[in-house]
């Protein structure tokens, strides 16, 4: 089950301050949450700096889990750090959405004033969205295009089966017609010469 | 008659006035229905202001982008003022809407809501042009870019070698801004491979627009207007130039997967202008640094497009199938009908026969008695006399 583990938008241009972020460390021990949320700052701050403009990177870390960054030519970066089954491909759709909606949401001038543990007043959309991308077809229309297709052809083959299934048994119907046909055609036939003969 | 200026005193009898009918109700109602239609004059000010601005950006932006030159396009501004006008746009449109929530909470006379619902609609279409205006300018500026690519590749030669630094670009270069004529450079391996990565600059730049015009989740039609405008020019773009950029990468064997930068690498092969124009052009249509994990994304979504398209594709052929099959099907359900007719017609036919042959035989017997008595009179007389 690919799984998310947190979204964050940093500024590159401010030392890799990050601007929002926020987990989900449902899958860890209790007592082991406040160090990886630590140690996810850490990485998400590293990553940032360690990414230059307009680059974006994957980041794999002791088979456990993996960061996609995306820094934009602006200096804002996206990171999310998820599990190592989530596609490449959508964690880069969903950093290109959370960066497009969080450039829309605050103008350059209040990044200053922004921090991680206020994300959850100021940007509370971005836990939401953390919920629904935890689900890589929720995320990324193209799976969801996809996999909708995929759908629809087996729901097809299924329709296939079942029309050479009636074909089967209309070749049945046809030639049992047939044979009625013939049969009430003798029969009228009988008919026809028993009262044909006039003479007792 | 002197002009003598009563303004001050024009002032003060207005205050008093309102001063004396100030402490009735009615007149406070009114003036919140006043206070509240000059806030909505102001706030609705305040918005048309905005779109008139961001009209502006969009006109230079216009002007930007109809730059047909190869060597002045400055790709930088450009996005920046295509960020800004996207950051503009989606803000007046929160505004609008948050103007529309407004005015329908604050309770007003029937002639206020028309008019500041007609102010509303007004500004909202004013939105929408504007947007479609700027769905023109980016079309327009793709057209442009591909223009440019083709006019390059004209002139741009083919190999390259293995070096992945690229060399220090120069602006100056010997083309003229004329119509290309296919010269001995534009011959199949710049189509491939020229062509190739170039294309695939350009489907990255509108794919990378394409999911930011996807992200704009405001409920104007503006919006709408942007993600369909995007996707379809990325959609157009992406079947057109991926089968070249994949033989292209695959015959590529520098150092990086990114073919891109390596063309500006070239190093000997022909003029060294033409080359590093190539790098220069590459470098001013490329949006992102090349790495392993850009080129990655952008296959796997050229991918899953292609893919995509195939199962369409095959969809369409299962139906076409369907519509073959169920044809001689309804030929055999016509025979099935015409052999049940027949035997419908056969089986009454002889029924009515042998309704005749019951007749026939009811009526015979009559005839049987009379027959049968004679006999037994005529065999009586014969015991009888013997």
């Amino acid at each position: 089950m690919p799984k998310v583990f947190s979204i964050a938008v940093a500024n590159r241009n401010d030392a890799g301050r990050i601007l929002a972020a926020e987990h989900d460390l449902t899958s860890f021990n209790y007592f082991q949450r406040g160090s990886v949320q630590e140690f996810l700052g850490f990485f998400i701050k590293t990553a940032t700096e360690r990414t230059s403009p307009g680059m974006r990177q994957k980041i794999e870390e002791q088979n456990m889990y993996v960061g996609h960054v995306y820094v934009r030519s602006d200096g804002l970066a996206g990171i999310i750090v998820t599990d190592m089954e989530y596609p490449t491909r959508t964690a880069f759709t969903i950093v290109n959405k959370i960066l497009e909606e969080f450039s829309s949401k605050f103008p350059t001038s209040q990044w200053a004033g922004l921090n991680p543990g206020s994300t959850a007043s100021t940007y509370p959309e971005l836990k939401a969205q953390l919920v629904k991308f935890q689900d890589p077809h929720a995320a990324d229309p193209l799976l969801r295009v996809q996999r909708d297709l995929d759908e629809t052809k087996i729901v097809l083959h299924k329709t296939m089966e079942s029309l050479l299934n009636r074909g089967e048994v209309l070749d049945d119907l046809v030639q049992r017609s047939d044979q009625l046909s013939s049969q009430s055609k003798m029969f009228y036939k009988t008919a026809k010469s028993t009262n044909s003969c006039c003479t007792y | 008659m002197t002009i003598k200026e009563r303004t001050n005193e024009f002032h003060a009898c207005c205050e008093s006035l309102s001063q004396r009918s100030n402490s009735s109700a009615k007149l406070l109602n009114q003036q919140s229905h006043q206070n509240a239609k000059t806030e909505f004059a102001k706030a609705a000010s305040l918005i048309a202001r905005e779109i008139n601005a961001t009209m502006a950006k969009l006109h230079s932006l216009t002007l930007l982008a109809k730059k047909k030159t190869l060597f002045d396009d400055r790709p930088n501004e450009i996005n920046e003022l295509v960020q800004g006008i996207k950051q503009d746009i989606n803000k007046v449109n929160r505004q609008i809407s948050l103007l529309q929530q407004h005015q329908r909470q604050t309770a007003l006379s029937m002639q206020l809501k028309e008019h500041s619902s007609n102010v509303i609609t007004s500004l909202q279409t004013k939105l929408a042009s504007t947007s479609s205006e700027f769905k023109n300018i980016l079309e327009i500026r793709t057209q442009n870019m591909k223009d440019q690519k083709n006019r390059r590749d004209q002139y741009s030669f083919a190999p390259m070698s293995g070096s992945s630094t690229p060399q220090p670009q120069k602006p100056g270069y010997p083309v003229q801004n004329v119509t290309p004529q296919p010269s001995p450079f534009a011959n199949p391996s710049p189509a491939n491979n020229n062509s190739g990565p170039l294309f695939g600059a350009i489907p990255s730049s509108n794919l990378a627009s394409a999911p930011l015009f996807a992200g704009d989740t405001s409920s104007s039609s503006s919006s709408s207007l942007f993600s369909t405008s995007a996707t379809s020019a990325a959609n157009y773009s992406s079947p057109l130039y991926n089968p070249d950029r994949k033989s292209h990468l695959a015959d590529n064997d520098s150092m990086q997967p990114d073919g891109l930068r390596n063309r500006g690498g070239v190093t000997g092969n022909g003029s060294d202008s033409v080359i590093d124009m190539g790098g220069f052009q590459q470098q001013q249509l490329v949006q992102g640094n090349n790495n392993a994990a850009t080129m990655e994304y952008i296959e796997s979504r050229g991918q899953a497009i292609e893919s995509i398209e195939s199962t369409i594709a095959e969809l369409g052929q299962i139906y076409s199938q369907f519509t073959q099959i169920l044809s001689q099907q309804r030929e055999m359900v016509q025979r099935i009908d015409v052999n049940v007719m027949d035997t419908e017609v056969n089986v009454s036919n002889a029924h009515g026969e042998l309704a005749k042959y019951l007749e026939r035989l009811q009526g015979n017997r009559w005839l049987m008695i009379q027959v049968f008595g004679i006999l037994v009179v005529f065999f009586m007389l014969f015991v009888v006399i013997s």
